[in-house]
């Protein structure tokens, strides 16, 4: 549905997006993930076509962006990531405006109207000034304008900024409901936003695509960060634990140290979740044991990794997970 | 695939530029080729804007484009309204002009503001003075004053000497003379006519035709002086007819006692001693021979039955002029008729007494001209035909004028053979065609006018129109075209009467703005929310 | 156009829910009356109206300096501040092209002035009312010509609010430049040598007031003076479409 070839961006001497390429097929639903300006805004703005690439091509549903642009710009459904809405209009005028620029009828569009506000919970709201509503409501009220005219594919700019948590649930089931009818592009700095709702996740790191695949994937193939916490009731022999530790079989690497309260703490690393021989072990030794569990791989430890990595070795080489992804809708 | 950034940023720089320019030159050339070929619509009520087609053909006629140049000064406190009025006029009949036919017309407008521009144009036109039109189109010229010619004014009555002097120093035709104003309460100027669409026709006309007629005036035997500017002398009908084209020259027959042969129109006018027989031969043949002579004696001569004047001469051509002044009763106070008054000789001709269907009368009887005699003898009544030629009255007295008979009381007194009925004026003669040496076929003219003063300083202001005419009919130039005047609608608000100064005030100040304000409160409440 | 009519009814909509609008609309109605009522009360040419209604639609120049400061302030928010709140990523990422988008705004202006300008029919009829009827076909000439040159310099105006991101430098700029484009023609052929000349030729086909004079004052509909305004005003909005383009490649 979107096919992203190379494509890059400069601001004057600055490169914001610097020759990425990725393929969406119809129905996934991915996720960008990246700290403030990684140029997650800037891509999704040559998506839409209102950037003009510096170099590279997008293609979307086969229109080039900017040969068709008109074509591809009748396909999306865009949240920018300012939400902009007309203070001045009421939520139901600003939708019928939506419509009208959709070339919807008149009947169409107020049809719709009441049928996206009540998806993101504002039909009550419809005849409110769009200049008096709060923070969270103007995002949905934007959701809802980028809704309205049932665009096969969704670019929402990070949509569940200034919502409550409560306001946040609702939007991810609301995408998450989306997601079996249309292809979904979001983008967030907020990774449980991410994980909650995108089964695809693409980083980007300062222009680059840092890591492109499933959540599962991407933990597995890059070492996510699983490992077991054993900790252990004082007296410790640290060192002798330690070596223990490291000798059992399938034990990559261990970290122990001792903590304030004179219990030992361990992280241990290896082949998947050690919890079975580590426990075999302490009963074995004789350890008394306060906790032994398994500390699941987390995106965001394998975030936090790649900024790392990238901010403190090599800029240029990414960790490139997997070439774009061919897998369909997870 | 990317190219660098300032590069980049260069070209989409250029390329906004470029379109730009682009739009610019687009823009500038729409707007140029929308002149070559254009519709104007005139949607007022009156159709002030739509030109007379007469003007209009003649416009399409011009060999060559016309440069107009417009030389605009105002006048002091208390006429600064009216020149004001009378300038803008003026300006809107010129757009009006150049948006009729556009690139055949070329306006310029010069203002006091840029002194030495104005002077140096005026040198290249060889002009001088302010409040003038000029038209140039090749080395003719044709000009046109603002006062007197395009505008006909009524000066009113000035309130104080200084405003007289300032008035007759501003060199316009036709103002209070300071030797005879004699106080009295202020009456302000006003305009009483514009005649901008046929003036700047004959104007038009003028300067695209061919080379200047030549008029000779007479001179040696008592005529009043050419360049004098006593009231009695011909100064302004010799400036008069150099600015509608005319070349005007002086025949001394004592000197060359034939006719000069390039001789378009001989004028003699106000003789008062008589002509030597030779010289009347020459002017009769070459009348004969299809010559154009203007002839108007001077009063003495007629009473006095000169031998050889003026008189006998139009005499011998076939128009007789009798002795005696034309009288008319002066209208008194009460609307009464006086006679026995110096004054009836003043004789004021309305269109009544002009020709219908003649070319140099039917113009001036359309505008309701009127022309001014005094003291003036008369000719036979014509109609007839003489041996030679048709003779046509072309003006004539009022019905209740008689001819006062020496000695003169100057009232209708029917024992000395007085009576009252219109008495010819001015006469014409044609003659039959008759080939000049040349070659070229013509037809010999006489007019006769039955007074010198006619043509006088004092009178010209009046009679100017028909002076005009008579030289370019007699010259064959008939440029006498009847144009329709264009007029503004005007509207006036009766503010005397009633209250409507008072409801118009109301409702501009309080009304129609309540009536927005509340509107937009409105408005502005029901989206409160 | 596509979507133009969507883009022209909101911006009318957004212009008359704003207060600046309304405000702009009674500063105008006064002003008018003012000059109108000025031109009846002079003395010496007695109340005339086709010349105090030509006065008040583009016949003087306090009419051409109201509308030169009116439309840069009318138009000088649509497209800076649209593009700082966003509202420009949205209209032109929705499937209508940039020209209509500038298009409409520009005729909403438009509309707007027009609307403001028709205060002098209210006059009009005013006078008819109390016994004196204007010359409404002459009426009706200035005003469509007030309207063409509404729409010119509202073009210019959404230029300027293209080019620049403060609406208050936006209409500062605008105003410099209708000042420029108004007086400079007549200024320009005050000056003598050939250089001035030539100059005042070339300047000639920007010559508001002498293209509005000539016809639509007067009463009468001339094609090339009809042309001239909408040539300039199409140039105007191609440039601000340019500028809106260069715009997004810039960023
Ligand atoms: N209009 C712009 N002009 C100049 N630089 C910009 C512009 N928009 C974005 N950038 C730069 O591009 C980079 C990426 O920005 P953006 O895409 O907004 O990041 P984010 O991932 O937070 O959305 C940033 O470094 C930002 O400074
Ligand atoms: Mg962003």
């Amino acid at each position: 549905m979107i096919d992203v070839q190379h494509l890059s961006r400069r601001f004057g001497p600055h490169l914001a997006v610097d020759d990425i390429s990725f393929r969406l097929e119809r129905g996934e639903v991915v996720g960008f993930l990246g700290p403030n300006g990684a140029g997650k805004t800037t891509t999704m703005r040559m998506l839409t076509g209102f950037l003009p690439p510096s170099g590279g091509t997008v293609r979307v549903d086969g229109f080039d962006v900017l040969k068709d642009s008109l074509a591809v710009r009748a396909r999306i459904g865009y949240l920018p990531e300012s939400v902009p809405l007309y203070r001045e209009l009421r939520v139901q005028e600003m939708l019928w405006f939506q419509g009208r620029l959709r070339g919807l009828s008149r009947a169409e569009a107020r049809r719709r109207t009441g049928v996206v506000l009540e998806r993101v919970g504002l039909a009550e709201r419809a005849r409110s000034l769009i200049g008096c509503l709060s923070k969270g409501q103007r995002q949905r009220v934007g959701l809802a304008v980028a809704l309205l005219p049932e665009p096969e594919v969704l670019v929402l700019d990070e949509p569940t900024s200034g919502l409550d948590p409560l306001q946040r649930l609702e939007v991810r089931a609301l995408i998450r409901e989306l997601s079996k009818e249309r292809t979904v592009l979001l983008s967030s700095h907020i990774l449980p936003e991410i994980e909650a709702t995108c089964p695809r996740v693409i980083i980007l790191q300062r222009g680059h695509i840092a890591a492109d695949g499933t959540q599962t994937e991407l933990v597995a193939r890059l070492g996510g960060g699983g490992f077991v916490r054993l900790e252990l009731a004082r007296p410790v022999e640290l060192e002798r634990a330690r070596t223990d530790l490291a000798a059992l079989s399938g034990v990559h690497s261990v970290e122990a140290q001792l903590l304030a309260d004179g219990n030992a703490a361990c992280e241990v690393r290896g082949e998947g979740d050690l919890r079975g021989a580590l426990g075999a072990l302490a009963h074995a030794r004789g350890w008394t044991v306060r906790e032994l569990s398994w500390q699941r791989p987390t995106l965001e430890k394998l975030f936090t990794h790649i900024a790392f990595e990238l901010e403190h070795e090599h800029p240029a080489g990414s960790v490139r997970a997997a070439p774009p992804s061919a897998e369909g809708a997870a | 695939m990317s190219a660098p950034g300032r590069f980049t940023r260069t070209a989409i720089g250029l390329r906004a530029v470029l379109a730009a320019v682009l739009a610019v030159g687009a823009a500038a050339l729409a707007v140029d080729v929308s002149g070559w070929r254009y519709a104007r619509l005139d949607l007022t009520a009156r159709q002030s804007n739509t030109l007379d087609p007469a003007t209009i053909d003649v416009i399409d006629k011009l060999p060559e484009p016309v440069t107009v140049d417009v030389f605009l000064r105002g006048l002091k406190a208390p006429y600064a309204g009216v020149c004001f009025a009378a300038q803008t006029r003026l300006q809107e009949f010129l757009l009006v002009v150049e948006g009729a036919r556009r690139g055949r017309i070329e306006l310029a407008f010069h203002d006091a503001s840029d002194f030495e521009a104005t002077q140096e144009r005026q040198r290249e036109l060889a002009t001088e003075g302010t409040n003038k039109v000029v038209l140039s189109c090749g080395a003719r010229r044709a000009e046109l004053e603002l006062f007197g010619e395009l505008f006909l004014m009524d000066w009113g009555n000035p309130s104080s000497e200084e405003q007289v002097r300032y008035l007759a120093g501003q060199g316009i035709p036709g103002v209070v003379d300071p030797r005879t104003w004699r106080g009295g309460t202020f009456r302000p100027a006003e305009i009483a006519e514009f005649r901008g669409e046929e003036l700047f026709t004959q104007a038009l006309l003028k300067v695209s035709s061919g080379e200047a007629p030549k008029a000779y005036f007479a001179k040696g035997h008592g005529e009043p002086s050419l360049d004098g500017i006593e009231p009695s002398d011909l100064s302004r009908l010799k400036s008069v007819l150099e600015r509608d084209g005319f070349e005007v020259a002086e025949w001394d027959p004592l000197r060359s006692p034939s006719v000069p042969g390039d001789c378009d129109v001989l004028a003699l006018i106000g003789a008062q001693q008589p002509y030597q027989e030779s010289t009347r031969t020459a002017v009769k043949t070459w009348v004969e021979a299809g010559g154009r002579l203007l002839g108007a004696p001077h009063l003495e001569d007629v009473e006095h039955k000169l031998a050889g004047s003026t008189a006998s001469l139009l005499s011998e051509l076939g128009l007789a002029v009798r002795p005696g002044v034309i009288c008319q009763p002066l209208v008194g106070l009460g609307g009464e008729k006086v006679e026995s008054d110096s004054r009836c000789t003043l004789l004021w001709i309305d269109e009544r007494g002009l020709q219908p269907s003649h070319p140099l009368t039917e113009p001036l009887r359309l505008r309701r001209r009127r022309l001014q005699f005094t003291s003036t003898p008369s000719f036979d009544g014509g109609g007839y035909q003489t041996d030679s030629g048709l003779v046509l009255p072309l003006v004539t007295s009022p019905a209740d004028s008689w001819r006062d008979l020496a000695p003169f009381d100057f009232s209708c007194n029917a024992a000395k053979g007085e009576r009252r009925e219109r008495y010819t004026l001015v006469a014409v003669k044609q003659f039959g065609s008759a080939k000049a040496a040349d070659g070229s076929v013509s037809q010999g003219r006489v007019l006769g006018v039955a007074s010198a003063f006619f043509f006088d300083n004092q009178s010209l202001d009046t009679n100017r129109d028909f002076a005009l005419n008579a030289f370019n009919w007699l010259a064959a130039r008939e440029y006498r075209i009847s144009v329709r005047a264009l007029e503004k609608t005007e509207s006036y608000l009766d503010f005397a009467r009633g209250n409507a100064k008072p409801i118009l005030t109301y409702t501009l100040w309080l009304g129609l703005p309540g009536l927005c304000a509340g509107i937009g409160l409105l408005l502005f409440l029901r989206r409160r929310n | 156009m596509k979507g133009l009519a969507a883009i022209y009814r909101r911006e009318l909509a957004g212009l008359f829910l704003a207060p600046l609008a309304w405000i702009l609309l009674l500063v105008v109605l006064f002003y008018q009356a003012y000059f109108f009522l000025l031109v009846l009360s002079n003395p010496s040419r007695g109340p005339e109206v086709n010349e105090a209604l030509s006065l008040v639609l583009g016949g003087g120049y306090p009419f051409w300096l109201l509308l030169l400061t009116l439309a840069p302030l009318l138009t000088m928010r649509m497209i800076s501040e649209e593009s700082r709140s966003g509202l420009l990523e949205f209209l032109l990422t929705a499937p209508v092209a940039d020209g209509a988008v500038v298009v409409g705004k520009a005729m909403a202006a438009t509309t707007f002035l027009a609307l403001a300008w028709s205060s002098a029919f209210l006059f009009g009829l005013l006078v008819q009312f109390l016994g004196a009827p204007p010359d409404w076909g002459q009426l009706f000439t200035a005003w469509l010509g007030a309207s063409l040159a509404s729409g010119l310099f509202c073009a210019l105006g959404l230029v300027s609010s293209a080019l620049f991101s403060t609406p208050l430098l936006a209409a500062f700029m605008a105003i410099l430049a209708n000042i420029a484009m108004f007086a400079l023609p007549p200024l320009v052929r005050s000056l003598h040598g050939p250089a001035g000349a030539l100059l005042a030729q070339v300047l000639e086909r920007i010559d508001v007031f002498r293209h509005f004079q000539g016809s639509f004052q007067a009463g009468v509909l001339d094609s090339a003076h009809v042309i001239f305004f909408l040539a300039w005003t199409a140039a105007a909005l191609f440039l601000a479409v340019r500028v809106v383009e260069s715009r997004r490649w810039l960023g």
